[in-house]
Order: C-alpha cells, then structure tokens, then sequence
C-alpha cells in the first residue's frame, strides 16, 4: 500500500535542518509543500505537550484529514547536555498516513541514535 | 448549525393541548411554561375546534422515504401527549340541558384522542365562593364519563391566589406525569416493532428508532435516546450498500442527510451534557464513515460541501454548548486513539470546515466546467423543492388546480445541484470560517497554527483577486517562516506574494520577492514532477530559481514589463519610475546583497591614507554584473565612486563632479563568491569616518542601496544557518575577517600648545585657593581659544552634599569654582563680544585672546573648599591653529591635576570646675546613667571653657585671633574674654595644638543654653593669602542652680611642723535645712585637729565652714586627709578628687623672691 510520509528534523530553535520525503508514493491530492506548513503547525502543540510528559515519543499529537503528524523529543529538556548543547530538544517530526505506532516509535528510536552519534563527532559545528 | 430548524437545536419540549373556558388559558400556558422541565400548550377556545380523526394509514405501502422532514416539528407543535378538557362548574352543575352539552363534548374529544393514545385530564373552574358548592357527585359523574383517574380531575380556582397556585402546581405535575405515559407507550408502541422485527423494510428500521429516540427525548432519557439514535445510524449506514429504493445520487444524499441529522441529535445530547470527549469520538467515527462515500463523479462537490457543513456545525455545537445543563450517563467507548488538544478547540472543525468548502469549490468549478448544458436545466431548477422527506427533492408540477409532486431522476438532481451551486458564492465563507479559526488560534498563542489558517485565507483572498488583503497576510507570514527558516513554506508564500505585487502592479515589491526568492538556499529532494501542486511560486527547483532571477532582473533593467493579467495593466520600469531597493541589517534581502566594509587599521592620523576593503556577496544563483558602485561616508568628502571596467561610463551615470571615481576591472558577483574591493581612503577631518552605504546601480534605473555591515559584527540569517555551502571569508586577510571595522577613527592634529597648572600643594578648608594655568605657544598660533575648567569629585560622587540638592547655596557645595581672573589681553582689538566667560561651580568657561606663535597667556583660578574633599581639575584648550580657516576643527589639549582639600584646623573644647569647688547638681547626677552628654554648668558659677586649636595642615598656620560669638546678644551668661586678637600672631607648626581658655558664669537657669560659636582667624605662615575664619560651634549646655556647693580651702604650700588651716565650706542654696554628714580620714603626713565625724545642720541660704588645722609631718607632695561630705535629703557625697588634695610642704621657707622683676 503506497504511504506518504515526511520526515523532518527540527532544532531547538525552531528551524528545520534535515527534512526528506520518506513515502513511497507521494499522493495527488497532498502537494508535497503542504507537509512542510503541516508540520510547522504541528510546532505549537508539540511545544506544549513535551512540557507535559517525560515520554520521548508523543505519538499522534495533530491531525490533519488522514495525515498524522507523530513527534519524538530527544531528552534535552530533561536532562542537560554539557558537552553536545545542540541535541537539546530537537524534535523529530513525521508526518505519515499509515497507523503502525511501533514501527513510527522505533524508527525515531534508531534516528535518535543516529542523530546523537554524528552530531556527538567533536567539532562537528551544527549550530 | 442555523440550517437545523430551531425545535431540532433545542431539547424536546412535551406538548398540551388546553380546550374550553378560554379565559383561564393564559394563566395556565404562562405556568406550564416557566415550570421546569416546560410544558408547552396549544389552546383551542371550543371544544368544536377539535380536528376530526385521522384516516388509518396503509402498513403495506412501502415507505417513501426515510424520516419525515416535519415528523419532529408536528410532535412539538401540533400532536398534543395530553389535553386538558376545561368545563366550568356551572356547566358542571347546571341544568341538564348544560350538562348534556358537556357530555357531548366530552365524548366527541373522547373519540378524537382515542386512536392517537392521547392521554385526557379534566379541569372543573370554579369560584372561591362557589368551590363548595359544586356538587360531589357531578363531579365523579364527570370523571366517569371522562374516563380518568381521580388525580387526573382537578378543581382549578382562578380567583383565589394560595388556592390557585396549588391548583397550577397540581395541573403541571398531572400534564407532566400523563405527557410522560403517553410518550412511554408511544415509544413502546414502535419499539416493540422494532423488537419483533416488524418492518418490511431499512428504512423503517432507521425510522423506528429516530422515533423511539425522539420520545425518550421527550421523557428526558438521554441515555435511551442516545442509544436509539446510535441504532438508527448503524441501520442507516447499513443501508448504504444494499437500499434500491431511489435512483443511487438521491439514495446516498438521503441518506447523509439522515445520518447528519442523528448525528446532530447526538452531539446535542453529548455536548450538552458535557461528554465532549465521547462527542468528538463520535464525531470522528461519523466523518470517518462518510468520508469515502463520495458518490457519482459529477456531484462529487455535494459530498465535500455535506462534509464541510458537518465540521461546521459540530464547530458550532462546541462552542455554545454549554455542559452540564443536562446530565448524560456516560456510554460511548473512549476511542482508542485519544483526540489530539487541537480537536477540543471549535477552530480546528472551523479550519477543516473550510479546507472541505474550499475542495467542494474546486470540484463545483470542475463539475461546472464539464457539464456544458447546465443552463438547459435553468427554467425547471425553480420548480424543484424539498419533499417531504428528509434528504428527498422532487419536482412541483402545477395539474388542473392541484400540485403533484414528480419524482426526479439522477440527471435532473445532479442539473439541478449543478445550478442551486453556482447560485453561492463560497470563497467569503471559507473566508469567515478561516478567519474565525485564525483568531482562535491566535488568541490561545497558537502562532504556528494560526499561520496555517492564515495561509489558507490568503490562498483565498488571492484566489479572489484580493491582493492587499492576501499580501497582508502572506507578508506576516513569510515574517514568520523567514524567522524560523521553514524553506519550503516561505519559498511558496514568497510566491504567492510576489504574484500578488504583479496583481498590484508594484515593480518595487515583485524585484524584492522574487529577489528573495532567488537567494533562497537549495532544497533537496525536489525535483520537477511536483511541480502541477506547487503554488503560482512553481517548485523550488534551481531552475526555477534561476527563471526567476532573470524575470527580476529583466523587469529591473526595464527589458520587460510588469505585467497584471487580472488588472490589465503593465507596468515599466523607466527614468520616471526607478526603482530604489534599501537593504539594512534586518531586510530579508541581505542575502541577495550583502556589503561588508572594513577598514584596515583602527585609527589614522588626520590626512593619512588608509586601505579599505569592501566586500560583496551575494546569493543569487546567477552572476549579476554591477554598472556602478557608490561608497558613501558619514563624511561625504570621502565617498567615491567605482565604476566597471568593462562597461564604459555613460552618461546617464550618475557622478558627481569633484568625486573621485575609481574602476574596478569588472564587478560581477557571482553566487557565494565574495567580491572584494580594497582602495585608499584619506580624511583631513579628526573624528569617526564610517562607511555607511554601499550603493550598487544595475542598469539606469535600478539601484539597491545596501547597509555596510562591519565583518567583526556579521551575523548569518537563519536560513542560511545550516546549510552545507563552501564557508568563505569576506576579506583575504583572517585577522581583519574576524575584527574587521566599517568605521575607523581619524585622530586629532598634534597640539602644539602647552597648557600648564600650577599646583601649590593641598588647599585648605574656607581658604579660596589661587591656581594659576598658563597656556603658552610653541609652534601653533592660538585663535578662538577656549579654556573649559570641570571639577569632578575624584570619588565619583557629586560635589554637592546630600542635603544641598534641593536648596542650592554655596555652604552646600563641598568645592566650587568662584572666579577666574586674567591677565588683559595684548591684543586690545579684541571685540568683547568674542569674550566669553561662564562660571558655574563646577564648571567655567573661557575664551583665550588669540595668542601668536611663542606667546604665552595666564589666568588665576579660584577656587574654593567648603569641605574636606579631594577633587579632580580637568582644564582642556580648545583652538585653532589658523584663523583663515573656520571649518577646520578645533585642536585641544587637555591637563587634569588631582587637589586635595584638607581640613586647616581641627577644634575642641573643654569645660573644667574651678580648682577646689564642687557644687552639687542634681540633674548632673541623674544623667550619668543616660547617654546625654550634654555638659552640665552650675548657675552663677564660674566655669572654665578650654578650646583647644590643632593644626591638621600640612604648612604652619598663624592664628590672628580667637572670639566666642554668642548667636543672640542677651545676657544669659557672661564669658570672658569675649574677643582677643593675638599681640603676636600665634605660629601654629603642623600638628601642633594651641589652647585657650575662657571662663563662663551662666546667669539662666535653662536646659539648652545656646553658649555660641567659636570664631578663628588664621591664614597661612607664608602671608601669600588673606586671613581665613574657621568657626566652630559650641554644643548646647544645661544650667541648674547648684543646691550645695563645696569648697575646699587650704594654703598652696606648707612648711613642715607649721600648722595651717584646711576648711570645707558647705554652702546651702536651698530653702530647707540641709542635714550634712561629714567625715574625714585620718593621714600619716599630717597630725590634725577639728572634728572627725559629724552631722551637723546647715541652714538655709547659708554657709558652714569645717575648719581644720593641720600640721604636716612630711615633705614633698602630700596628699591631704580625705573630707567626705554627704548631703542625707539627696544621698548624694562629695569625694573629692585626688589631685585636688595635693599640697607640698618645703622643708623651710624658700628664699624665692616671688616679686616680679618689675618691682625690684
């Protein structure tokens, strides 16, 4: 079954430095730009919910018809990052279609991992 | 939610119907009404107004249609649950003929109410007066034929109020409790139908359970209707599939229409019973289950429109439902997947409402494009009306008189949706709706999520051709986008805006768009195959990116018009019409242009040379080549201008004349390529040269003025923040890269005056202290000169003391500069009006005779010190070198001198008790415990005043003269020596100390004795100044009247073996007779005789003297037997001090000649 998915990495400054279009067909009637303002609006929510739960994975926080847009938030706003200040709440945002929780949960798992693992290479200037 | 009648927005009212005795109607109907819950009442004056019985309807026809549109509406206003037949008491008990007409009635309402199940109560009106006598048995006689519980037959008295309102109370809960019987039965009645399975066919399933629901409604058994209305809705989207009745587009809008209307009842039931959650469950599952049913492909814009106003009035139902008005037990499952926050909000279903509205518009435009005959249809469009079934439309034909209505055919419904469709306009709506939703997110902080609606609603607005509402918004958005660095986003906002600025023909804000949008980074993962969803901006691909560059430029240069396609107009960039584009530190545009400039060295000397590198970059994914670039200064003589080698100078070139031109080999910017400039740059004019502008001219009338930024304070937009592009460094040198300044200060000429204070050490306190400053030339002339002098306090506090700042004398400034005297000036040519001299206390100004070269001219500073503070002297000369030349600036030369202010002469006094004399003074006594330290004086006594003058200076003072000013001239107390000038001026060395001493007889009895200051005149041992004053003021006295005084007497000095006479006079002030104790102890140096111990009585205002006689038997300084003497009334003793007991006895007589030499 063709999916749409956008996935989207988000800064603690609200801008986005990665993004890719990870679905295999990507539907007609959903304009691939539309994910990117879809997924801006989703912001203002995550911003609140990751205040109010220790969760990482926030699951389906915004709706838009059948497109869901799930959230991941890497634990910065926990815990303090001294030596890798830029991992601080970054978000993870994918916007998909399909109801596969698991599979959304270890996907932002193993891009969490990822994530830390190339932005934690010293003097690797993200920010 | 308005399209909803307005008995299906509010929840069920049970109906009666009142007959007969119309006078009491009002009364009654105005009571059932306010009662809670209501009951509204149809009032039928006669009892021959009662609507004959309904014909039996036929079971076995199949039914037409699903729900009744007006079967809701006729149970609320018209079918009655129970009537309220009204007789009064004297038809009741009147004469046969009346009571027969009763019966009758009664019986013809009787037959009426029979087949419907309607239930029947009785009202008897009667009169307070008659109420007893109505007979008993007419009354049950009348309950029998009526057939009717006792309870059910009431004795209603209108005109007796406690009686009246019983009886009202009574009739409500009659009415209420038979309304509820009926609509039980009648809800059994079809639920055992349903039970049976009874019906031939869906539609009577999905009827008999909206009509058991309803009926709960009535009764108030939410939790019954709810589950009614839910069995209604699964029978009815069962019927989707398998129902054949009606052509299949009427089939399915039928159908929605019902299930719109069980869901409505729904949500109104769970909203208002504050189960939002269960209510957006439900809502979520009702637009889940419709949202596929699109239908035929050619009214596919009927579907999105049913779904939008779904949104839109569960949207409504949010926000005015108010919860907990009624209670409903809790029954829908909790969904798996919990709402999101945003669906709690109305202006979510508000946003979505307009996104259907908005896709149900692009269908109705496609659909209308398609079909070419639609106005075919136009003329029969009219005689179509809504049936008599929900959802259901059919054709009124007019036939001989009657009205018969014509079922449609799919075609003629879909024509006919067609035309109703293009009757709306829906773009102002979307509008509403999205503007709504915009505001609510707005108000909740929402920024992001109001940013959305507010793209939609300009989406709207543009697509409306209104482009300044659209531009606003979309101006606000890409504010924000730009702010976060959504590229995308701002990529297609840009683009919408930039269409926008065609719209309005404004070439300005189209070349500042599309310039944006051409320097907007690289996107990845685009690629053209999207490029039919993009918006009017087309996908953010290079190519793109590069087309659009060019139709900027092309504009710019004025080779191509601006043209509006909706207005019709062009528009062309031209000499009339340039086009000016500023770009400072926060447009969006420095990364179209961004011009650093930096200076190479931080400060030059006036009339050096200096390297300046200008350096250009620019984003754009073309090479753009610049005509001309102008550097402007803050100093305008420096700007110059640097034209393209390889374009020759044209007259349209703006240069001009006196400006230096430079010309660079070529000026092309490529993309993220620093273009770097470096020339020399020279300033006669001390102070700060900052760049300000970097002007760039492309073609004849485009011109961007760019903001020179300095590269040590350059900060990269956000945009550009993370993107991976070669990092270059705008000068080749690192260090300048890094700290690199646009400005650069050019120092001042050297001064070739020299300005020279003379300083004389610390000044004193009260002394004006002479500072002499001389400005002498050594290689400049001096014209307009001018000397400013500040003092400043060296410990950063102001020279006035605290509480001076609101009374402003000169005692409450601690230094001030009083005058500045001069030498006259040589040249006596000088007008005076060139003179200028301000002098405040802290500041004075100046203005110096001019002063040729090796001239030399002084002035004396005085200043003066009211307090010890050291301060700071800042004198700074200001002039010109030449005086042909009054544009030049002003040289200066500054001296500062820190000076201390010392305090001359520290002074102290000191009272003393004459030798030998005690008076005793009560208060004294008493205040020794207390912290006051005032001294005590005794009246009348002589006491001795010290003062006691130290020289605190650094250089030997001479003291003049020393005087006690008393403040007001009386007589309260006598000092002696008033005044005394110093024969010789007393030479007080530093350190030193000098002492005074002055007796006092107080002569008032008085607490506080103001006793005056101390006045003394000094000046300096060096006689360079005149004599200054210190003063000193003498604290406050007490003066009591002594009660006793004590006085010892005794010889100064004695011989040994010579007796003499030691006596302790006690004198009594006092009225009273004073009781004295008196004891002396006995010495080994002397043998004495008198009285050892004794009380002895002195009397009043009178003196007793002890006399003694001693012999001394020692030599040297000896101590005098100790006399003890107690007063017994004040228990108070006099011991007296040790060195007052001292005598020293000679061996013999000295052979001293005591005689001054005088008289010899």
């Amino acid at each position: 079954m063709a999916s749409t998915a956008c996935f989207m990495i988000v800064s603690k400054n609200d801008i986005p430095i990665y993004e890719a279009e990870v679905g295999t067909v990507p539907k007609k009637e959903d304009a691939a730009h539309q994910h990117q303002f879809i997924l801006h609006a989703a912001l203002d929510i995550v911003q609140d919910t990751a205040w109010t739960t220790s969760a990482m994975f926030l699951k389906a926080i915004d709706r838009f018809n059948d497109l869901v847009v799930s959230v991941y938030v890497t634990a910065g706003h926990i815990l303090s990052f001294v030596m890798s200040d830029f991992i601080i709440h970054t978000r993870l945002m994918l916007l998909h279609d399909s109801r596969n929780e698991d599979g959304i949960k270890s996907f932002f798992q193993e891009v969490h991992e990822l994530y830390i693992k190339a932005s934690s290479v010293m003097f690797y200037n993200l920010i | 939610m308005e399209e909803f009648p307005e008995e299906l927005r509010t929840p069920p009212v049970a109906l009666a119907c009142l007959i007969g005795c119309p006078e009491v109607h009002p009364l009654i109907t105005a009571h059932l009404h306010s009662q809670q819950p209501p009951i509204n009442a149809v009032a039928l004056p006669d009892f021959s107004m009662i609507p004959p019985k309904k014909p039996p309807r036929d079971t076995l026809e199949p039914p037409a249609g699903i729900i009744k549109r007006d079967w809701f509406s006729k149970h609320r206003t018209r079918i009655p649950a129970v009537v309220a037949a009204i007789f009064s008491s004297r038809d009741v008990s009147g004469d046969p003929a009346q009571r027969l007409q009763v019966c009758n009635d009664l019986d013809k309402l009787k037959a009426s109410i029979r087949g419907r199940n309607i239930k029947l109560g009785v009202l008897v009106v009667t009169k307070w007066n008659d109420k007893d006598n109505t007979s008993e048995e007419r009354i049950l006689a009348l309950r029998k034929r009526a057939e009717i519980d006792s309870k059910n037959l009431i004795i209603f008295v209108p005109d007796h109020e406690p009686e009246l309102q019983q009886c009202l109370s009574r009739l409500w809960t009659v009415l209420g409790e038979l309304a509820n019987t009926y609509y039980r039965d009648e809800g059994r009645r079809v639920r055992s139908r349903l039970e049976k399975k009874n019906y031939s066919s869906m539609e009577l399933n999905v009827r008999y359970c909206f009509k058991v629901a309803i009926y709960a409604e009535f009764r108030r058994d939410w939790l019954e209707a709810l589950k009614l209305y839910e069995d209604a809705y699964h029978a009815l989207r069962e019927m989707v599939g398998t129902s054949t009745r009606m052509p299949p587009i009427q089939r399915l809008v039928e159908i929605k229409a019902v299930a719109e209307q069980l869901h409505f009842n729904m949500s109104m039931i769970l909203l208002h019973g504050g189960k939002v959650l269960e209510a957006i469950t439900w809502f979520r599952q009702h637009t889940a289950n419709y949202r596929k049913l699109v239908g035929a492909p050619e009214v596919i814009f009927l579907h999105w429109e049913w779904l939008s106003r779904q949104y839109m009035v569960f949207a409504q139902l949010l926000e005015t439902s108010s919860p907990n008005a009624l209670h409903v037990p809790s029954t829908a499952p909790v969904a798996e997947e919990k709402p999101t926050e945003w669906e709690f909000h109305p202006a979510y279903y508000y946003q979505l409402a307009a996104s259907y509205l908005k896709e149900k518009n692009t269908c109705l435009e496609f659909a209308i494009s398609m079909s070419v005959d639609v106005g075919s249809f136009d003329g029969s469009a009219e005689s179509v009306v809504a049936s008599a079934y929900l959802g259901q439309y059919s054709r009124l034909l007019e036939h001989e008189d009657a009205f018969i209505m014509q079922p449609l055919t799919d075609m003629e419904y879909a024509h006919y949706a067609l035309a109703e469709g293009k009757r709306f306009k829906d773009s102002f709506e979307i509008i509403a709706l999205l503007k709504k939703s915009f505001e609510a997110y707005s108000s909740s902080k929402a920024e992001r999520t109001a940013a959305y609606c507010g793209l939609q609603m300009a989406r709207e607005y543009f697509s409306l051709n209104d482009f300044s509402n659209a531009k606003q918004i979309f101006d606000s958005l890409a504010n924000l986008y730009r702010r976060e660095g959504w590229l995308l986003s701002l990529w297609e906002v840009l683009g919408y805006l930039r269409e926008c600025s065609k719209g309005m023909s404004s070439a300005k804000d189209f070349i500042e768009y599309s310039l944006e949008m051409a320097s907007l980074p690289e996107t990845t993962g685009f690629s053209e195959s999207f490029s039919k969803d993009c918006g009017p901006a087309g996908p953010a691909t290079p190519s793109q990116r590069e087309k659009i560059h060019k139709e900027a430029f092309e504009v710019a240069r004025g080779e191509s018009e601006l043209n509006s396609d909706e207005q019709n107009s062009a528009f062309k960039v031209k000499s009339d019409y340039p086009i000016y584009l500023e770009i400072d530190v926060i447009s969006p545009l420095r990364v179209t242009l961004l011009a650093l400039v930096a200076f190479h060295q931080p400060m030059v000397k006036p009339g050096g040379q200096s390297l300046i590198t200008i350096s250009l970059r620019s984003q754009l994914p073309i090479n753009v080549e610049i005509d001309q670039l102008e550097v402007q200064f803050n100093q305008s003589e420096c700007n110059f201008i640097i034209t393209n080698g390889q374009k020759p100078l044209s007259s349209t070139d703006i240069v001009q004349p006196g400006h230096r031109v430079e010309t660079a080999p070529d000026l092309v910017l490529a993309t993220n390529k620093w273009l770097r400039l470096t020339y020399d740059i020279k300033s006669d004019l001390s102070g700060k040269l900052e760049c300000i502008y970097v002007i760039a001219r492309v073609g004849p009338n485009f011109t961007i003025c760019c903001r020179a930024e300095s590269p040590a304070l350059i900060n990269d937009s956000p945009l550009w923040k993370f993107e991976n592009r070669l990092e270059t460094i705008p000068i080749k040198d690192p260090g300048l890269a890094l700290s690199g300044q646009k400005a650069i200060q050019v120092e001042e000429p050297e001064p070739q005056v020299d300005l020279i204070l003379h300083s004389s050490g610390p000044a004193l306190v009260g002394e004006s202290f002479i500072l002499p400053v001389t400005v002498s030339s050594r290689g400049h002339a001096v014209h307009s000169g001018e000397l400013k002098i500040n003092l400043v306090d060296t410990r950063g506090g102001g020279l006035l003391s605290p509480r001076g700042e609101e009374s402003f004398s000169s005692e409450n400034i601690h230094v001030e500069l009083v005058d500045i005297s001069c030498d006259a000036p040589q040249d006596q040519s000088e007008a005076p009006s060139d003179k200028i001299q301000k002098i405040q206390p802290s500041f004075g100004l100046i203005s110096v005779p001019s002063l040729d070269m090796g001239e030399s001219w002084s002035c004396k500073l005085k200043i003066k010190w009211n307090h010890p503070k050291p301060i700071m002297l800042y004198v700074s000369l200001g002039y010109l070198p030449r005086s042909d030349e009054p544009s030049l600036q002003k040289v200066h030369v500054h001296k500062s001198l820190q000076i201390e202010g010392t305090t001359a002469v520290a002074i102290n006094h000191r009272y003393m008790l004459p030798f030998r004399k005690d008076p005793l003074l009560l208060l004294k006594l008493k205040s020794i415990s207390e912290t006051d330290q005032t001294p005590y004086l005794a009246l009348n006594e002589k006491t001795l005043l010290i003062i006691s003058v130290k020289n605190c200076s650094e250089v030997p003072l001479r003291l003049l003269s020393m005087s006690i000013e008393t403040e007001v001239k009386s007589d309260a107390c006598t000092i002696q020596p008033q005044q005394e000038e110093f024969r010789e001026a007393v030479v007080n060395m530093p350190g030193e100390e000098f002492k005074k001493v002055f007796t006092i007889i107080p002569k008032v009895k008085s607490t506080k004795l103001k006793i005056g200051n101390v006045s003394l005149r000094w000046e300096r041992d060096s006689n360079a100044t005149s004599s200054q004053v210190t003063k000193y003021r003498l604290p406050d006295v007490n003066v009591e009247l002594p009660l006793l005084a004590v006085s010892l007497e005794c010889p100064p000095h004695a011989f040994i073996g010579n007796p003499f006479l030691y006596s302790v006079k006690i004198l009594n002030q006092t009225e009273i007779l004073q009781e004295i104790k008196c004891s002396i102890s006995d010495s080994q140096s002397f043998v004495l005789s008198g009285p050892h111990s004794d009380t002895m009585l002195v009397l009043p205002r009178s003196a007793q003297v002890l006399t003694y006689m001693l012999v001394p038997l020692g030599l040297g300084s000896l101590q005098l037997p100790r006399v003890t003497v107690a007063s017994v009334r004040y228990s108070a003793g006099l011991l007296p001090s040790n060195a007052s007991l001292l005598v020293f006895v000679y061996p013999t007589k000295p052979h001293v000649d005591l005689k001054p030499p005088g008289d010899a």
